[in-house]
């Protein structure tokens, strides 16, 4: 954030009244200033979950940190793209910040995530992030926008966008939740913990012994007919030490961003492991223990509620009531388990390859 | 008060009764909550709109307990979802709603006081470095110093 909004914060009293068609048009503008400066809209297609996405940079700058998360669901053009969203920043564009004073008073503050709603419009701003999202559900249209793409983070980089596709696929019926997704011959599991249960070093095991791979953070659930979970993203974050456990990812291991430091991202475009859906027989709650052996147990509804609901529900700002709902009537739906997860790393694989090639087609 | 009626805190918590457990998220907070025992019953019971008399002749019921015991129980248990702002007061008489399904049943039983567990383990989870990181044994592993994270 520049120094003059920043100092704005200061100033500014806190508006009682948030107009958010207001603050549509004064993105539009900065948009439309944007686009005029780049010189040039450039589109890419992506399809998630059976929905066409359509993305509209406002010039090359910001194609990196937005598509290589994306790349393994790029499609061709379309005439009728589900969702458009229009992505710049206002440093690459030298275009405005969007004039927003409700924006200036509280989206500069440190750990703030803001996030309203009011008719078809929908708003939120991350201040760990940078990134202001907009949503239009009436237009169809999102908006993602950042004063200076130099200061998106990384993890925003292995997961771009992830506010304004929650609030779409929420609207198309789906479900974004924070688990990774797995499986074998088609049929696939969820893995879902807070961060440090063990869910992304288990898909990721899982991927390097050879098998279907979904994604390891978060995951599109729902589809008809059917149960599905679909990819979202093709990436993971590591440290360099964890490629020794992980030898067959090191080909897609990216070059740094600036903001990255020690930590290394892949971005799998390996179509063989990296499917784009699977489906969903079971949610699976892993927890590291000091076991030798993994453990798997049945585990009621209410646990798995436990584990998925509150994650989730702290990333995805908006439509968190509806979210928790079916969320409910997910773990509701089909069998949950524990995944005691032993100091055998392999095990785990073993346990997991029983268990998907028990349950039927 | 014993005549007070009470009311879900939206849109700031969202609950689900499971089996035997109700989830509790406050969103504000980000702390979650667990209710279980006779916590389920009670907790769905105030969300109706119920008072404590109202709650302990419902119980009364369903448990071998005085009404002494009960409204005990109830009253704690209200202070506890009161504190943690999982509940507000609701001004006036209010329409009791329909009758909950989630509640004892059967030939009365030996009374189980509610519990509520509260879970803080999201706030320090949000300061976790969403990488996937592991230690020595392979497992994640918390680190110090990481960077906030959606």
């Amino acid at each position: 954030m520049s120094d003059s909004v920043a100092d704005s914060v200061k100033r500014q009293p806190i508006p009682r009244r948030i107009s958010l068609p207001d603050s549509f048009e004064a993105v539009k503008q900065s948009l439309k200033e944007a686009q005029a400066n780049a010189g040039e809209v450039i589109e890419r297609y992506y399809t998630i979950a059976e929905q066409t996405i359509r993305l509209r940079f406002a010039g090359p700058a910001m194609l990196p940190a937005v598509t290589r998360a994306l790349e393994h669901a790029l499609v061709e053009p379309t005439p009728h793209p589900n969702l458009t969203i229009n992505v710049w920043d206002s440093a690459s564009t030298r275009s405005r910040i969007p004039d927003i004073a409700w924006f200036k008073s509280y989206g500069t503050q440190p750990g703030v995530i803001l996030s309203f709603r009011e008719g078809s419009h929908c708003i939120a701003y991350q201040s760990n992030t940078s990134v202001l999202s907009l949503f239009d559900i009436a237009e169809k249209t999102g908006y993602y926008w950042t004063d200076d793409l130099k200061k998106i983070p990384y993890f925003e980089v292995a997961r771009p966008m992830s506010v304004l596709l929650h609030w779409w696929f929420h609207h198309q019926g789906y479900l974004v939740v924070h688990g990774g997704a797995i499986g074998i011959d088609g049929k696939g599991i969820v893995l879902a913990g807070k961060g440090g249960s063990g869910k992304s070093t288990t898909a990721l095991l899982w991927l390097e012994a050879g098998y279907q791979y979904v994604g390891d953070d978060l995951c599109v659930v729902g589809g008809s007919p059917g149960l599905h979970a679909h990819s979202l993203y093709n990436s993971a974050m590591l440290f360099e030490d964890d490629l020794r456990l992980l030898p067959s990812l090191k080909p897609f291991v990216a070059e740094p961003l600036g903001t990255t430091d020690e930590k290394r991202m892949i971005f799998l475009n390996d179509k063989e492991r990296l499917v784009k859906n699977l489906r969903l027989k079971a949610i699976l709650l892993p927890r590291v223990t000091q076991h030798h052996n993994a453990i798997l147990t049945a585990t009621s509804s209410s646990d798995a509620m436990k584990s998925l609901a509150p994650s989730t529900l702290m990333q995805l700002p908006g439509a968190q009531a509806s979210s928790f709902q079916a969320m409910a009537s997910l773990v509701k739906r089909i069998p949950c388990y524990r995944l005691e997860l032993g100091t055998d790393r392999h095990h785990v694989i073993d346990v997991i390859r029983e268990f998907l090639t028990s349950l039927d087609h | 008060m014993n005549s007070q009626r009470y009311k879900l805190n939206t849109p700031s918590v969202v609950q689900e009764t499971f089996d035997n457990e109700t989830v509790i998220v406050n969103l504000v907070s980000g702390y979650y909550y667990s209710a279980t025992k006779s916590g389920v019953a009670i907790w769905n019971l105030l969300l109706e709109g119920r008072t404590t008399p109202e709650i302990a002749s419902e119980l009364g019921s369903h448990y071998q307990a005085t009404d002494e015991q009960l409204s005990k129980a109830i009253e704690g248990f209200r202070s506890q979802l009161l504190a943690e702002q999982l509940i507000v007061a609701v001004d006036g008489e209010q329409p009791v709603a329909p009758t909950s399904s989630d509640r004892p049943n059967g030939a009365p039983t030996a009374f189980e006081p509610p519990i509520l567990e509260k879970y803080t383990d999201m706030k320090e989870m949000l300061l976790l470095d969403p990488i996937h990181e592991v230690d020595d044994s392979g497992w994640p592993n918390k680190k110090k110093d990481e960077p906030k994270r959606p």
